[in-house]
């Protein structure tokens, strides 16, 4: 079993919502985005393009973080591809994020208040519950909050008002994912570094 | 899309180059020491100032890694996966040249001074100490010409110029250790002192041609290209030009002529002259590292191999 992410990118909007519920589910900290959205113009008026594009930890087949990180603390779960971190191994070297292509390796160096003076909400006392000062954090498919589960899927694509992520075993052939990248032509972002990502998105188009 | 779009990585910054700086100068101070001994006979000076003064740079240089550590405390665990990650085999390279090395020097100090040579440990020592010396500045390197995202430091040109700054920048400061040497009441013969310069002049040429390589070598991928564009002519400029090229390579090339050539006048003029050749082409060492640090870029994120975006670490 491998877990898939499918990102629609005709459908996608760019609102946010997968953004404001990972990090809602997850309380993590100021400044730290699990899923986010990043929006890029083009063109030259009147031909312009707006891309939303969703980016979140892709859990690669051939994951460069795992190969660089000295403590063994990144690893991929053989049983359905999911890359974790386990902070407790975790000691803050960054080797990680300079592997990772996609820059959604983050590290957690300060605690930072979102209303400074003002004391913590409870989102953020609960943050400081969760995670460790001096470790890296990314996605994990929700898989800390929901564990896998029959029909499991993670928060982000849960949220979706379009529903532009899809989520299921790429190794299935019959599955939704596999059926939309084989009928619709999806792709990866920078398979030139060769890690296989585990997240493909459907062009916009 | 245009270079200045590209940001520097925010992952390391000074604290790493200095890492890497002096890991490279205290394991280049070490491989000279301990080639002169080997190697020249006459020069025991040196072999002893660069050996005392390995040890503890490489030392320091590992404290300042430790600082950037996010958790310090669990630093020992760096050495579990050497089988896949080059900051395990690294940190296992620049342990056990910090143990044996010290193990080396106390054989001198404590009373087994007897024992190194019965068991004649003296010669396998140097030699394994020495190897690992010769790894630890290859490795500063080689750490980070394996991230591939970050094309400015993918490079195989990478560790072979910091050997050779390594090596350029322990010559210098076992030339500086020379003088300190001299003035505390040990003296140290100029022909020494011109040797080191001796050496030194080839060594920094090789230096400049491998950053002209290194530089023009990087025009390929854009990320890279964005990274030599910061480097020597964005905002870095001013480090790469003034800091580097002329106070890191030019002024200690001339330093190191006038040494050679006028090594048999007068002694205090010679000193002072190592003394200035040694302070600018420590710091011009430190900045080629600080430089390489702070210019890279990561590569953009190509989608559906259309569009180009910069990396969203950034």
């Amino acid at each position: 079993m491998r877990y898939c992410m499918v990102v629609d990118l005709k459908k996608c909007i760019g609102c946010y919502a997968c953004q404001v519920a990972c990090k809602a589910a997850n309380a993590t900290s100021k400044g730290i985005h699990w899923c986010r959205v990043v929006k890029q113009e083009s063109g030259k008026y009147p031909n312009v393009r707006l891309l939303n594009l969703p980016i979140l930890c892709m859990h690669c087949e051939d994951p460069a973080c795992v190969r660089v990180c000295p403590t063994g603390a990144t690893s991929k779960r053989p049983e359905d591809g999911i890359v974790t971190i386990d902070e407790h191994k975790c000691i803050g070297c960054r080797a990680c994020m300079a592997a990772c292509p996609y820059g959604v390796r983050h590290y957690y160096d300060k605690e930072m208040e979102y209303f400074p003076g003002k004391g913590l909400t409870s989102l953020e006392e609960l943050g400081r519950q969760k995670y460790s000062i001096g470790a890296v954090q990314k996605c994990d498919f929700c898989l800390s909050l929901k564990g896998v589960q029959e029909d499991y899927v993670p928060f982000c694509v849960e949220v979706c008002p379009v529903g532009a992520r899809y989520f299921g075993d790429l190794e299935d052939p019959n599955s939704e994912v596999s059926h939309l990248i084989s009928q619709r032509k999806g792709f990866q972002l920078n398979p030139e570094f060769g890690t296989d990502p585990s997240v493909f998105y459907l062009p916009d188009y | 899309m245009e270079l200045e779009k590209y940001g520097s990585q925010r992952i390391w910054g000074w604290r790493m180059a200095i890492y890497l700086y002096l890991v490279g100068l205290g394991g280049g101070c070490y491989l000279i020491g301990i080639l002169f001994d080997l190697l020249f006979s006459g020069y025991s000076t040196i072999a002893q100032i660069g050996v005392l003064l390995g040890v503890p740079i490489a030392l320091v240089g590992a404290l300042f890694l430790l600082t950037d550590l996010g958790r310090p405390d669990k630093a020992i665990r760096a050495i579990l996966r050497p089988s896949t990650s080059w900051i395990s085999r690294g940190t296992l390279i620049l342990g056990s040249f910090l143990i044996l090395g010290i193990l080396y020097i106390a054989f001198f100090v404590w009373p087994f001074a007897s024992l190194i040579d019965v068991m004649n440990l003296q010669r396998v020592l140097e030699a394994i100490t020495g190897f690992l010396a010769l790894l630890a500045v290859i490795y500063t390197g080689l750490a980070l010409a394996t991230f591939r995202p970050l094309s400015f430091w993918c490079t195989p040109l990478l560790p072979a110029l910091f050997l050779i700054s390594g090596v350029s920048s322990a010559l210098m400061a076992i030339g500086l250790g020379g003088v300190l040497w001299d003035l505390i009441g040990y003296s140290i013969e100029t022909r020494s002192i011109a040797v080191l310069a001796s050496l030194n002049i080839p060594v920094i040429l090789l230096e400049g041609l491998l950053v002209f390589f290194y530089t023009q070598g990087s025009h390929i991928v854009e990320a890279s290209r964005s990274s030599t564009h910061k480097m020597i002519r964005g905002n870095l400029a001013v480090f790469f030009w003034v800091g580097f090229v002329l106070i890191g390579l030019v002024l200690p090339f001339m330093g190191s002529v006038i040494t050679k050539v006028s090594s048999l006048g007068n002694r205090e003029n010679l000193f002072v002259l190592t003394t200035l050749t040694a302070i600018f082409g420590l710091l011009g060492g430190y900045l080629l590292r600080y430089l390489v640090v702070l210019s890279g870029v990561k590569a953009p994120l190509t989608v559906g191999g259309v569009m180009v975006l910069p990396n969203p670490e950034i």
